[in-house]
């Protein structure tokens, strides 16, 4: 084997060398008296630390950060509060689309929903048979496909503004250790 | 006067409940601590800051370089820690995890504050000025110290988490935000020029 590279040493310095390397790495060691050289001035640098000794802190923290922290929200809360709200805004927009998709597709396209194929639709659930739904025939305005996309989109676009403070809580947990 | 006088009773009563819950809060473990503390007992986290302030300051002190500005760090870490206390996966321990937040802080810090020679300037005055710490650091420590200051800032981060946190690389990698080459190139670059300004030192 030629000498090893710096990279190796550092790597079996740190034990992060495979088994197979690590062999041929000791075999040459244990016969070029340079690159043992080269190894043991890196241990050195290892073993300085090692010798470091912690010097006490000069005056007590525990005061001062007690103070911030008395004025800050319990950890995490705020992002299970997050995470309700978002939550409890999916399970709306879920129903708000299971009302209205039926009748949507028959206003729009003239489709007729097969409600047969969901009969909780039907009996199961009375509100969503639509006939027996206050209001089941809401006038649609005359708009075409491409209109009701781009209304929709804008109410989306509108819902993630409004969200925004939400993912900023959600993300911060993850940014606090950056 | 009379107003002290008149409030002293009660407060000296709130002094001892709060020495006799303190006293109990200093016998649990740190994970114990954290899950107090993420039910609202915010005087669990007064413990938790307590028991790893010393342990804190010397990773800033490491990384930032300066007695003044560690004490700031440690200070911004433990709010920062508090407020990322619910991402802390309580079945690990507690060091390593503050140990990631002091250093993340403690690297921005230098990074933010000011340029690296003012920087050792003021180190070196302070090293100077001040017997008492003096007093504690041995030859070799003051060397190591000095030897640490000339690295990039970037690499005594990595090398405080190798070296005095004892973690992998893939540790490293995720605590610092850090590729695992950057991780490697940092840590073995900063080992070279250690090598060479201990044994210019020597
Ligand atoms: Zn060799």
């Amino acid at each position: 084997m030629p000498h090893p590279d710096f990279v190796t040493l550092n790597l079996y310095l740190d034990d992060a060398l495979d088994a197979p390397a690590r062999a041929r790495l000791d075999a040459h060691l244990a016969q070029c008296d340079a690159c043992r050289a080269e190894l043991d001035a890196l241990q050195n640098v290892a073993g300085a630390f090692a010798a470091w000794r912690s010097e006490p802190i000069p005056r007590d923290v525990s005061a001062p950060v007690m103070a911030r922290v008395r004025q800050r929200p319990v950890p995490g809360s705020r992002a299970r509060w997050g995470v309700a709200a978002l939550g409890a805004q999916v399970a709306l927009i879920i129903l708000l689309v299971a009302w209205a998709l039926p009748q949507l597709l028959r206003a729009l396209t003239g489709v007729n929903l097969p409600l047969a194929v969901l009969p909780a639709w039907n009996w199961k659930l009375p509100m969503f048979s639509l006939p027996a739904l206050p209001g089941a025939s809401f006038p649609l305005p005359a708009l075409s496909l491409w209109m009701w996309g781009a209304l929709l989109a804008g109410a989306v676009i509108l819902w993630f503004i409004g969200n925004r403070l939400i993912w900023r809580t959600l993300a911060n947990k993850r940014e606090a250790l950056q | 006067m009379r107003e002290t006088f008149t409030f002293a009773a009660p407060r000296l009563a709130w002094r001892a409940s709060l020495a006799r819950r303190m006293d109990a809060l200093n016998k649990l473990a740190d994970a114990e601590l954290v899950a107090r503390t993420l039910q609202g007992n915010r005087d669990a986290y007064g413990e938790l800051v307590r028991r790893h302030q010393t342990f804190a300051y010397n990773v800033a002190l490491r990384v930032v370089g300066n007695r003044a500005d560690a004490l700031d760090v440690t200070q911004d870490a433990f709010v920062r820690a508090y407020d990322a206390l619910a991402s802390f996966d309580a079945t690990r321990p507690f060091a390593p995890w503050l140990s990631a937040v002091v250093t993340n802080l403690a690297l921005n810090f230098v990074q933010r504050k000011r340029p690296a020679l003012e920087l050792q300037e003021d180190l070196r005055a302070a090293s100077h000025s001040d017997p008492a710490h003096r007093a504690l650091e041995n030859e070799q420590q003051a060397r190591v110290r000095a030897a640490l200051r000339e690295l990039p800032p970037h690499w005594r981060a990595v090398v405080e988490l190798r070296h005095f946190q004892d973690m992998s690389y893939d540790e490293i990698a995720d605590a610092l935000d850090l590729s695992i080459s950057d991780v490697k190139s940092h840590l073995f670059r900063a080992r070279q020029k250690l090598k060479q300004l201990l044994e210019v030192s020597e």
